[in-house]
């Protein structure tokens, strides 16, 4: 019923209430997030892999959007727009509720790949895909709550495109850090890799480096 | 004859009335559709199989039955996959059709499919008594599996047209400078059965991207439908490659032979 909500917009969702389902919108994104996690992690069979990615993805998720609301209440404040932040992050909440709801949705389509192909690199590049996918429903969410944002003030398109800079700048990295999320079939199980915390920026330019010069 | 008749209604599309369909309803029984759903796969499913028997040395009978389960069921195991997909992308989009709605329209859909599948029944019987060579069988029936797949798509795209033209979300207007541009003149808001269209195409095309997808895997997971002459019978074969490079290599074949 709360995910038919979520996806109308309807009762507790209702974009004319007052009131947010918060505890709500994060209990869905939890459990959405944790299922897809435990699909993604399923890729070698390990039952320990897929706690493990299924722990982790509620947790990219969440972590990634703490990190970046101080920022974004800076720049709500400095465009004026601090009488609807509420509003605004109200949006930002069910958009990751939608984009974990759409990833459990997908997750089905991710096992039958799975056990089509023992291909690695296949699976990475599928749940990217998967990852796009599910940002789709994430963004037709985030545009029914800031259309009436943006119509009340055009400034909160300023704000929405600020939000989604940041927050994949921040999540690609965040990704990185909490990588494997698919567990190689070669290497243990593990919460975290060796040398978890570099730099995937740094990393993505050494692999255009080798892939210009080879 | 209650089955055959709902079946008869919604080829001709008469079932799904214009009025039910802008409320959300589709009103046809959910288990008919099944039961005629099932029916009509097995009967395709028998007239796939016959080739082994036909052509295996001993004759081969398994592969009947075998054929007659598995195509219900690869249309079964993909609905089961795609459709928390298919609810959710088409719920964001403004669908009006709640969730077993959304399952009837595609068991409907399906429906249609098979229907079509089981008329070109004849004709790969006809067929299998006609040629020994195998890979065409595979060409053929995959040309049957999509030109039935594209016509039960037209009929979900007739559907999901009338469904649209009532979304959920009707586009915002300012509350307050309601129809009223910046000088106060009243203005004519744009046609909204355009971009409603809009909505049934992009609905329409993931749809078709993600059921065709799933669809030709699963079938390529759940062979052999057919039965290779020289093959022994199995239910399943083992994990390898993937369909579309399959049907690659068998058309290869087919031009080199």
């Amino acid at each position: 019923m709360a995910v038919r909500d979520l996806l109308y917009q309807s009762g507790k969702h209702d974009l004319e209430r007052s009131q947010t389902p918060w505890l709500e919108l994060v209990l869905i994104l939890s459990v959405g997030g944790f299922i897809y996690g435990c699909v993604m992690g399923a890729f070698s069979i390990r039952f320990t892999q897929m706690l493990y990615s299924g722990l982790k993805v509620p947790f990219l998720l969440l972590t990634t959007s703490f990190l970046c609301v101080p920022s974004f209440f800076v720049i709500n404040t400095i465009l004026g727009l601090r009488d609807d932040f509420v509003l605004a992050c109200r949006g930002i909440v069910a958009a990751q509720a939608t984009l974990a709801l759409c990833l459990s949705s997908l997750a089905p389509i991710t096992l039958v790949l799975y056990f089509s192909s023992d291909n690695y690199y296949l699976a990475q590049l599928f749940n990217g895909l998967q990852f796009a996918i599910a940002t789709i429903g994430a963004q037709i969410v985030i545009h029914r709550h800031y259309r009436r944002l943006v119509q009340k003030n055009p400034r909160h398109r300023i704000a929405r495109i600020a939000w989604g800079m940041t927050y994949i700048f921040v999540g690609i990295q965040m990704g990185w850090v909490l990588r494997p999320f698919i567990g190689k079939p070669d290497m243990a199980s593990q919460f975290f890799r060796e040398k978890a915390w570099s730099n995937a920026y740094i990393e993505l330019y050494k692999i255009a480096q080798r892939f210009l010069d080879s | 004859m209650g089955i055959f008749k709902d079946i008869d209604n919604l080829l001709r599309g008469k079932t799904l009335s214009q009025e039910g369909l802008k409320e959300g309803r589709i009103q046809i029984p959910l288990s008919n559709l099944i039961i005629a759903a099932v029916l009509m796969g097995a009967i395709y499913g028998v007239c796939m199989g016959v080739f082994s028997a036909a052509h295996h040395k001993p004759a081969e009978f398994n592969q009947i039955w075998a054929s007659a389960i598995k195509v219900p069921l690869l249309f079964c195991f993909t609905l089961m996959i795609t459709f928390p997909s298919l609810y959710v992308f088409s719920a964001l989009a403004g669908s009006r059709l709640g969730f077993v709605d959304t399952i009837k329209l595609l068991v409907g859909c399906i429906a249609v499919n098979l229907a079509i599948l089981a008329s070109f029944g004849l004709i790969t019987v006809f067929f299998t008594f006609s040629t020994e060579s195998y890979p065409f069988m595979i060409t053929l029936n995959t040309f049957f599996f999509t030109l039935s797949g594209i016509i039960s798509l037209g009929f979900l795209w007739k559907v999901l047209i009338k469904v649209f033209l009532n979304p959920a979300f009707p586009p915002v207007l300012n509350p307050e400078k309601e129809n009223e541009d910046s000088e106060g003149k009243r203005i004519i808001p744009p046609p909204i059965v355009e971009s409603q269209n809009g909505k049934a195409t992009s609905v329409f095309y993931i749809w078709m991207l993600i059921y065709g997808i799933i669809g030709a895997q699963m079938g390529w997971l759940l062979r052999p439908f057919i039965g290779k002459p020289e093959s022994e019978f199995s239910f399943f074969r083992a994990k390898e490659s993937n369909f579309f490079e399959a049907i690659f290599k068998t058309l290869q074949t087919l031009l080199e032979s």
